[in-house]
Order: C-alpha cells, then sequence, then structure tokens
C-alpha cells in the first residue's frame, strides 16, 4: 500500500470513528494563550538574550460518552530572543501533540495523555546535544496520567469563579500527573536526543478572592524528571494572576518567576515573566 | 536604587494599556468577550509531487485562532495569532520540519446584518527550522481592510450550516480583501527579504448542502501580490470540504487543489493534499 493510501485510510478511519457509534460528537476548542516578557534575571548568551514566550495550548474536545471525553491537545511554544539589531530573534519552537481523555467526577478529574513533544531551533541549524551521537532535534513520548480538582484546570476555572462577586475565596486546588517516557531510540514514536525515564509534576493553586469582575489566585507549579543515568533535573516557579472575567471567557496578567530550573532544554533559573493570559 | 532596565519599561508601556482597559471597560460601555475561536488543519500532500528531490513537500499543520476581546456595539476588536507549519518528507526522512509561518494580526470587524468589514495589522515572518538562515529570515507587516458576506468567514460558518437541515443549500459567499505592506525597518517592526508592496486576496464559497450532519461546501481562494517593480505573483486553489456538525463546534476532511502557484516563499504550485480540519 503506498504512503498516501496509508494517509487516505488513516484519515478515513478517524472520520469514520468521529461519525459512528452512540456517543455524543462535541469538537469543542478550550485552553490558553499567553504572551509574556522577561524581566528579571536574563543573561545574554550565545549573543541571544532571551525576551519573549507566546504559548498556545488547545484541547479539542472531540467524543465523550458520559463523563469520559476524548481530546488533542495542539499547542507551541516560541522562544523569542533579541539582539542589538533586532528585538524579536525567534530562537526556538516547542510543539504538543497529544491524544488526550479525561473522567470528570463532581469534583474531581483524571486526566491521561500520550504527550508527544519535539524542540526545534529556528533559523539555526540543529545542534548535537551534550551525551549524544546524533545532531537533530529533541522529541519525547510521555505516558501521563493525573489526577486533580477540577479548580486546578484552567478549563474550570471559569467555572470555579463566574458566581464569585466580592468576596475573599481562601481556598485551594491541586493536581498531581506522573509520566513514563519511552526509551530515546531515534524513531518517530519513541524519542531522542533525552534520557528521561519518569516525570512527576504538580500544581497547587491558591484562590485569593474575587472584587468587581476581578480574580485573583496564585499558582505554584513543580517538575521533576528522572533521567536513566539516575541524575534528576527540576523546576519550580510561582505564579501570581489578576484576571478579569469576559462575557465568554478570562484575560489577564500574570508574574511568574521561576525559583529554581535546571531543566536542559528549555531553562528559566532565576526568570521571572511578565505576560497577559487568555484563558478559552 | 537598582535602575529598572530600559527594556522592562517599554514592556512595561505596552501592557499597561491593555491592562488600563481591561479596567476601564465597564465605564466605556464596552462588553469585554474574550471569545476565541479559529481553525487547526493538517493536510498531507496526495499527488503533484516531485520526488526527485532530495526533500519533497510531504504534509501541512495549520494553526489560526482569532480573539475577539472587546465589543462596542457592531464594532468588535479582535487579534489573530497563528502558525502554519511545512513538513517535508525525503526518503530518510518521513516528518522533516522545513519551515515555520508565524502571524501576528492585532484587528477589527464591524458587522451588518448579512456583511461585514474586517481590517488588521499583519504582521508575519516565514523562519527555516533547524537550518543555518542567516539574516534570511522574511519579514512583513501589512494593513488589509475587506469586506465580505457573513457566511464567507469561518466564524459564522456554523451558524450559517446550522440553520440548515437536508437540503440542497444552492448558495453563495464571498469576501475580497486588499492589503499595502509597510516600509518600517526600526527594532521593533522590521520589513525584510521580500519586495511586495500590495496584495489582494478573495475567496468565493458555494454551499452546496446539508444531509444530516454533514455539510459540504467549495471554496475558490485567490491571492495576488504586486511587488516594487510591478511584476505580480498569485496563487489560485480550489478546496472541497465536507464536515461534521458537533455538539458545539465542527470537524471534517478538506482536499485543496492548488490550479497556479507562482508564489516562492509558500509554493503549492498543481499539488493536491488532504487534510483534517477542526473548525472551533
Amino acid at each position: 500500500m503506498s504512503t498516501s493510501m496509508k494517509y487516505v485510510s488513516f484519515l478515513l478511519m478517524i472520520f469514520g470513528w468521529i461519525s459512528a457509534g452512540r456517543s455524543e460528537f462535541v469538537v469543542k476548542a478550550h485552553g490558553y494563550l499567553t504572551f509574556s516578557s522577561y524581566v528579571n534575571g536574563t543573561e545574554r548568551t550565545d549573543k541571544l538574550l532571551p525576551r519573549y514566550r507566546a504559548e498556545d495550548m488547545t484541547y479539542i474536545d472531540f467524543i465523550r460518552w458520559g463523563n469520559l471525553y476524548f481530546s488533542t491537545l495542539l499547542g507551541n511554544t516560541t522562544l523569542i530572543s533579541g539582539s542589538r539589531q533586532t528585538a524579536f530573534q525567534m530562537d526556538r519552537i516547542r510543539y504538543t501533540l497529544s491524544p488526550v481523555f479525561r473522567y470528570e467526577f463532581r469534583r474531581w478529574m483524571i486526566r491521561g495523555t500520550v504527550f508527544h513533544e519535539c524542540i526545534h531551533v529556528l533559523d539555526r541549524p540543529e545542534q548535537i546535544y551534550p551525551g549524544f551521537r546524533k545532531r537533530g532535534t529533541i522529541y519525547w513520548n510521555s505516558f501521563q496520567i493525573g489526577l486533580g480538582s477540577r479548580g486546578s484546570y484552567y478549563l474550570y476555572l471559569r467555572e470555579r469563579y463566574s458566581r464569585k462577586y466580592n468576596q475573599f475565596v481562601n481556598s485551594w486546588d491541586a493536581q498531581i500527573n506522573i509520566g513514563k517516557f519511552l526509551p530515546a531510540e531515534g524513531t518517530m514514536f519513541t524519542g531522542q536526543n533525552h534520557l528521561y525515564r519518569y516525570e512527576v509534576f504538580t500544581l497547587v493553586r491558591y484562590h485569593l478572592g474575587v472584587y468587581n469582575n476581578w480574580a485573583s489566585f496564585i499558582g505554584i507549579n513543580q517538575h521533576l524528571w528522572l533521567k536513566s543515568d539516575h541524575s534528576n533535573e527540576q523546576t519550580y516557579s510561582m505564579t501570581l494572576n489578576l484576571f478579569r472575567k469576559g462575557n465568554v471567557n478570562f484575560a489577564g496578567v500574570f508574574y511568574t518567576y521561576t525559583f529554581y530550573d535546571t531543566f536542559s532544554p528549555d531553562n528559566e533559573d532565576g526568570r521571572g515573566a511578565l505576560g497577559l493570559k487568555i484563558l478559552f | 536604587m537598582k535602575q529598572i532596565p530600559s527594556r522592562t519599561r517599554r514592556w512595561f508601556r505596552l501592557i499597561f494599556p491593555v491592562f488600563l482597559l481591561l479596567l476601564l471597560t465597564p465605564r466605556i460601555r464596552a462588553e469585554l468577550l474574550i471569545s476565541t475561536h479559529g481553525t487547526i488543519t493538517f493536510a498531507g500532500y496526495m499527488h503533484g509531487i516531485d520526488r526527485t528531490q532530495p526533500r519533497f513537500p510531504g504534509y501541512r499543520a495549520e494553526f489560526l485562532s482569532s480573539m475577539d476581546i472587546f465589543r462596542w456595539d457592531k464594532l468588535v476588536l479582535n487579534g489573530i495569532l497563528g502558525n502554519t507549519t511545512i513538513i517535508a518528507n525525503s526518503p530518510t526522512d518521513y516528518f522533516f520540519l522545513d519551515r515555520l509561518r508565524f502571524v501576528v494580526a492585532p484587528g477589527f470587524r464591524y458587522e451588518f446584518p448579512r456583511w461585514l468589514i474586517r481590517g488588521a495589522f499583519v504582521r508575519e515572518s516565514i523562519n527555516k527550522i533547524g537550518l543555518r538562515n542567516p539574516d534570511q529570515t522574511v519579514w512583513w507587516n501589512s494593513f488589509q481592510l475587506g469586506v465580505g458576506s457573513r457566511g464567507a468567514y469561518n466564524l459564522y460558518l456554523r451558524q450559517r450550516i446550522r440553520g440548515i437541515h437536508d437540503e440542497f443549500a444552492n448558495d453563495w459567499d464571498a469576501q475580497v480583501n486588499i492589503g499595502f505592506f509597510a516600509t518600517v525597518n526600526n527594532k521593533f517592526l522590521v520589513a525584510k527579504n521580500h519586495d511586495y508592496q500590495y496584495e489582494e486576496f478573495s475567496l468565493i464559497r458555494y454551499h452546496i448542502g446539508v444531509y444530516r450532519k454533514y455539510a459540504a461546501f467549495i471554496g475558490f481562494s485567490q491571492h495576488l501580490w504586486e511587488k516594487k517593480d510591478h511584476s505580480f505573483e498569485q496563487k489560485v486553489s480550489i478546496a472541497l470540504n465536507i464536515f461534521r456538525k458537533g455538539t458545539a463546534n465542527f470537524a471534517g476532511l478538506v482536499y485543496t487543489y492548488t490550479l497556479y502557484d507562482d508564489f516562492p516563499l509558500d509554493n503549492e504550485n498543481h499539488l493536491g493534499s488532504l487534510g483534517l480540519r477542526i473548525i472551533f
């Protein structure tokens, strides 16, 4: 069978799948868009100064069977640097393409994904990463599963605040996720140029309160990667959020400070970023 | 006291008016919407491919999201954020990420009952992925203005089709747009590596009909660029669409054939592609 025929068969299979059965065909998008600028802690490296970060994460809910949803996560994060000549020099892009499921309980939910992510450099040759022989991009596939209270996911944050007016909320939400990476064997379905084996990442969110249409909350994020050589990398950051409730969704400003970061592919150690975020 | 770096001050200057606008929204009687809509497409080239080249056209992933931020009566202020990844194929590399087109476009639309006028300041760059591209990155800034019937825009396509059930629609929609490329060259708004001056682009959409939850329509697209030396480049394509209506939005299959294309930066001359598209 030719590649084209395989591709057509694949598309028809997906199309047939979404058209059949007693499930509800939803096609609902939700996620967030951010654009932020590093305002402190940046250091000029390789003639480039890390400056901006544009992030777009969109979940598309396709199918629903009762409380079970099947979705796709499509996302990209563009890391933008600057130099003496230009304010915007595209540096790297992180792509995410992952099938996702979630099962919703009244106050909690379980979410699982085969998280595929790749990191490419822009307008420069791909490098040889320390400890690897093959020049090229980094990519990984990680089987992730997590559990959390609804208010710790952006999808339900609107719901969390929709009926709150002029009050000190003083409540907490949290989520915890674990992941197992496929070994980086250099094939499309495994990974390349990384040594990660397992990951654990959490979020704790403290809801401060609502004044008129303004909502304020604080998030503390942690991510730990365990590598095949038994070393680890980790990131800790804190985000202050001030959001205005819109008629449909939310938009606001946030400040993120990364306390500690040893994650080598996208390091933000000691940096502070101020940005705009839209939740949809 | 430590002096705030000038770049930080500039960023504050940029972010502060947006914050102020969010703050003053109730006083200026504007409605804060924060509503997101757009399209996501993944298409594979099926025919017309010259496989004698070391790398030949493989796939195309397109993500375009538009955020409606404010509404004053019939005037909506919005912003578009999008990227198109052009993926090549070779006998050894199944997915070779070749180029990235990145778009940021603040804009507006003014809605009439059946028509709308839209305008945008489109800032686009075309970057090479993973390859050295010394000073060859294309940047342009185009002021665009257009008019069209509502059904010619994906935002209103849902509305247009939702009201039709099991009938031959036999109806037309159209839009036409013009653009002027700004010659700017400062640190923030660079225009380089192109010699375009004006552009004109249009879409004619023929609605075939709706059978059960499936809608079919055909789109004819045309794009003309006039260069500084008064020569022209153009692209003409046709797209056949079959979409399934979901509870919230649409998803379906799109076959596109490019009848003529001499636009060198992203050429699809005589290429036929089949893809999945989500309209949200």
